[in-house]
């Protein structure tokens, strides 16, 4: 193995120890977020921005995906990110429920389920 | 009669840009995100539905929390610097760092065997709330990866390891798919850990 190569290969590991120490950082900085006892909605925002700075940060350098060159691997990963939206904005396209008439209200349209029309004796 | 070779375990294909392992690791790793997507979103619905949730801190230990976070985070370190060290042909510093990784992994399980123990020496099952019933299917099945990376891991660590003087290259792409493997098994949890334990 040539000489340069190694040197490259050391760069790299230089450039890991730092993701490594980033990501402990983070890490440590949510933890101490939570200890601040922010309200709920502030605590999720900065709690899930720091969780996807860190995916961004081992997905990119420890998964090699900001130096991969491969259309296929982009498609691949593409696709299931749009799968992963979609699932995960279902609960709020249920919430706002966009097609009329298919909710059902319980407190507007209680269903009669008096002793008669169920032949309870 | 001549043996049949498998192709592309080293070199890349032209036509996808990579060899073949590395695609199928993706392909799985894709259909993994999928299943963890969509646990993601049932937790979602289920917190949303809920007329009361608990905060996880209130249940769970934040500090065994946070130790089995840095616990993977330097697994994470451990693994790749396992395969750095196989591209420069030091295969003594391959066998330390893959058994650090697995030795961090037995640990993290470990601190999970021993939270799951006082949850229900409290008596608190999956079947006592929703959020502990999303809380033992998440960290669950969580559990189960990393199980099946230790195996795998420890495969490479000791029999598979043979390939090392037999096919070198092929043995050191077989390192680096068992480390994207891992990364994501430590990304998931970089999610888990804040959404159950912290919010």
């Amino acid at each position: 193995m040539s000489a340069t190569n190694i040197d490259t290969i050391k760069n790299e590991i230089r450039g890991y120890i730092t993701i490594f120490s980033a990501l402990l950082i983070l890490s440590f900085v949510t933890v101490g977020i939570f200890y601040l006892q922010l309200p709920l909605g502030f605590a999720i925002f900065f709690a899930l921005l720091i969780s996807a700075i860190q995916a961004f940060l081992a997905a990119g350098y420890f998964m090699h995906l900001i130096s991969e060159k491969m259309l296929l691997l982009y498609a691949i990963l593409a696709l299931t990110v749009v799968f992963i939206i979609f699932a995960i904005a279902l609960p709020s396209i249920e919430h706002h429920n966009p097609i009329t008439g298919t909710i059902y209200q319980n407190e507007h349209h209680q269903p009669n389920i008096s002793a008669e029309h169920h032949n309870v004796p | 009669m001549s043996t049949a070779e498998i192709p592309f375990t080293v070199e890349s294909r032209k036509d996808t840009g990579l060899y073949n392992a590395k695609l199928g690791i993706w392909l799985f790793l894709a259909s993994e995100m999928m299943l963890f997507g969509a646990l993601f979103s049932s937790y979602i619905l289920l917190r949303v539905g809920a007329t009361n949730w608990p905060r996880g801190s209130s249940i769970l230990s934040v500090p065994l929390g946070a130790l089995n976070t840095t616990l993977l985070i330097t697994s994470s370190l451990t693994i790749i610097l396992s395969w750095a060290a196989l591209r420069m042909k030091d295969f003594k510093k391959y066998k330390l760092y893959m058994g650090v990784t697995i030795i961090l992994a037995l640990v993290f399980l470990g601190i999970k065997a021993y939270e799951y123990g006082m949850k229900f020496e409290h008596h608190l099952y999956p079947s006592t709330s929703t959020f502990m019933a999303i809380y033992f299917t998440l960290t669950g099945l969580h559990a189960l990866h990393i199980i099946g990376g230790i195996v795998v891991n420890a495969y490479f660590w000791g029999p598979g390891s043979r390939m090392w003087q037999t096919d070198p290259e092929r043995f050191t792409n077989r390192i680096e798919i068992a480390g994207l493997y891992w990364h994501f098994v430590d990304l998931v949890w970089l999610f888990l850990f804040p959404v159950l334990y912290l919010l």
